[in-house]
């Protein structure tokens, strides 16, 4: 009941014009950015993060929120059309999507997409209502030891679940928790690798940071290696999916929604989500040979667990203050902004916000079926401007964004830097995501240690003594135990291909 | 792409950071100072760069970084950085307007080799119209340099 009332009161909130307007620029932004193969819903985010900081705090996340599902819809219809991927979830989409449209049936493909995704997005926001309130209320009973071993949990998770090698993933965690003690100490007043400067005085900022590792590093590597699309030469028509279509679609839909929705609660899942969702596919059809020939059950499942796997890594985002992924850790980075500490208060102190948000997502997600297919034929012209006049656009954006921040040209001098650190990452298989996920949860990290080992005084078995601690703490070693044993999960694109 | 070079330049970070923690003071286990976080971060990041660097030098493990990429256009990245930072730098003396057309106009020029006639339409036009959505619509502020615009 509590939660009916509360989502009847977000809807009052994500209906005033304004807030319709922010969802409705996050919706259409994001659609736009996931339809263009050189810009991510990180970099998006990035780039209007210093704009939306100038709006109130429920309609900036309202709109930053927008961009990162619109994305989701956005993606397939590159991948269906050009089979480029418009982003990294969406890469399972080209397998079955293309095809598909090279039959002549890319109506349909990219009809059950936008379907699909609509299904998905609004089951799985259904389960967010109910179930982050839950996990809020519980994680209430927590203190510093358990916060610390959940972050550990969550920085370990992401970790184990980054592409490449773990290693290499794990050496960002460290270097993102350095990168967070930049600044004055919070419990002793001492300024920590400022060498005098005012920018670093107040720590490196997260927009700057992000814009730098996300954006620009982004921009140069499509300088560096220019993406050539080719357009299928095929008439998008019958972008409602026929009634059979649906009969094969209707299972693959549930299940997507469902694995998405358990797989998006787990911090860094979300990428690996539509891989599982199409193997899991494989396995449920009486035809597995024709996955990759152009069946639409390739297109739904992926798509749907998608969209379902982002809308639910908003649950450990709200409920715990635990970002599941690298824009989850983005809009946290935006809370902190406007002086909103994540975590279980954030329910119960910032209501109008909670479930603003989540009211939104359901007008989000209404607004992006409507918007979605009819806009289809604008967002293939725009993908046909051509690269050279849009990269110095996105650059340009990215100085104002940072230099607006604080009006301050060292915050543009930090993003310009961790832009050139953003491509080296990229090009030595560095992954940036536990980066910047230990340098937003850093603080926290160091804050809630410090207490706990007050507590203890000086003990360590206060993590191990505590059972929810304790139970945070077992995750790990499990998941560094199986690394061990080299049961690591990899995704496996050629037994999924 | 070898991996022992950034990794080289890692462990030397790390030495750094866990120098600079000592001298921040890492307190005691009861009470942690301020350079307690930094300090095992850098000896974490120092041992995980070590092990990287031994699987790269004595075991020669290649890994994907190592492969074979694809072609990259260097002379078209390095450009655009240098030009990136010249803007940035310029941002302060020269305002947003100047210092933004000439940067477009390196990149439109130099980087993507475009004729002069859409060289200064695009950067003129690209200018305006952030000027026009940042500085007149959102009031974004924006650097003046010593033009005053």
């Amino acid at each position: 009941m509590e939660s009916i009332n509360g989502l009847l009161n977000g809807f009052s909130i994500a209906l005033t014009l304004t807030n319709i307007t922010y969802c409705f620029i996050g919706c259409l932004l994001g659609t736009l950015v996931g339809v263009l193969p050189g810009i991510g819903p990180a970099a998006a985010i990035a780039l209007l993060f210093p704009t939306a900081m100038h709006l109130n705090p429920v309609g900036a996340i309202i709109m930053l929120a927008g961009i990162y599902y619109g994305a989701q819809y956005g993606g397939s219809t590159t991948s269906i059309l050009l089979n480029i991927p418009g982003e990294a979830t969406s890469v399972v989409t080209c397998l079955d999507g293309y095809q598909m449209a090279r039959m002549g049936r890319a109506g349909p493909a990219l009809g059950i997409s936008a379907f699909g995704s609509f299904i998905g997005g609004t089951l799985a926001i259904i389960g967010l209502v109910f179930l982050a309130p839950l996990l809020a209320r519980a994680a209430l009973k927590f203190g510093p030891p358990e916060f610390f071993s959940l972050t550990v949990m969550c920085m370990t998770m992401v970790t184990y679940l980054s592409r490449g090698s773990f290693i290499k993933a794990l050496m960002m965690v460290p270097l993102g928790l350095i990168l967070a003690t930049v600044g004055m100490d919070p419990h002793s007043g001492t300024f920590r690798f400022t060498y005098g400067t005012l920018t670093l005085r107040d720590g490196l900022g997260i927009v700057p940071i992000v814009m730098g590792l996300f954006g620009i590093s982004e921009v140069i590597i499509n300088v560096g290696t220019p993406i050539h699309p080719t357009f299928l030469k095929t008439k998008i028509k019958d972008l409602f999916p026929s009634l059979q279509d649906w009969k094969d679609s209707k299972f693959p839909i549930l299940r997507g929604t469902l694995l998405g929705f358990l797989v998006g609660i787990l911090p860094g899942m979300g990428l690996t989500s539509t891989f599982l969702s199409y193997g899991l596919e494989k396995k449920f059809s009486k035809y597995p040979e024709k996955f990759g020939t152009g069946i639409i059950e390739g297109v739904a499942a992926p798509e749907t667990c998608n969209n379902a796997s982002s809308q639910a890594g908003f649950i450990p985002m709200l409920s715990l203050g635990i970002p599941t992924n690298v824009i989850m850790a983005m809009l946290l980075g935006a809370l902190m902004v406007y002086g909103i500490p994540p975590g279980p208060l954030l329910i119960k102190e910032h209501p109008n916000l909670f479930w603003g948000l989540i009211s939104s997502m359901y007008i989000g997600n209404c607004m992006l079926l409507v918007l979605n297919l009819p806009l289809i034929p604008v967002w293939v012209q725009i993908l046909r401007i051509p690269y050279s006049y849009l990269f110095p656009s996105i650059l340009i954006f990215c100085i104002i964004g940072s230099y607006s921040l604080n009006n301050n040209i060292g915050d543009v001098i930090v993003m310009a830097i961790f832009g050139v650190v953003g491509y080296l990452m990229k090009r030595y298989d560095f992954e940036a995501a536990p980066l910047v996920l230990a340098f937003i949860l850093g603080p926290l990290l160091e804050d809630n240690l410090r207490q706990a080992l007050l507590i203890s005084k000086g003990s360590f078995m206060i993590f191990l003594n505590r059972p929810i601690s304790a139970s945070f703490m077992i995750i790990c070693i499990i998941i560094l135990a199986s690394l061990l044993l080299r049961l690591r999960p990899q995704v496996k694109v050629d037994e999924v291909f | 792409m070898q991996t022992k070079y950034p990794a080289f330049f890692l462990l030397l970070l790390s030495i750094y950071v866990c120098w600079v923690s000592l001298h921040l003071g890492l307190g005691t286990l009861h009470k942690p100072g301020a350079g307690f976080i930094p300090f095992w971060s850098g000896i974490f990041l120092g041992i995980l760069t070590l092990i990287v660097l031994i699987q790269n030098i004595w075991f020669n493990k290649a890994n994907r970084a190592d492969e074979k990429k694809e072609k990259t256009n260097w002379k078209a990245v390095i450009l655009t950085l240098v030009a990136l930072f010249i803007s940035i730098l310029s941002l302060k003396h020269l305002g947003f307007i100047i210092s933004t057309t000439l940067f477009v106009v390196i990149l439109l020029k130099c980087v993507e080799r475009k004729g002069w006639f859409i060289t200064i339409l695009a950067s003129s036009a690209l200018t305006l119209a952030s000027y026009y959505l940042f500085k007149v619509w959102l009031q974004t502020e924006l650097p003046k340099g010593i033009f005053g615009f």
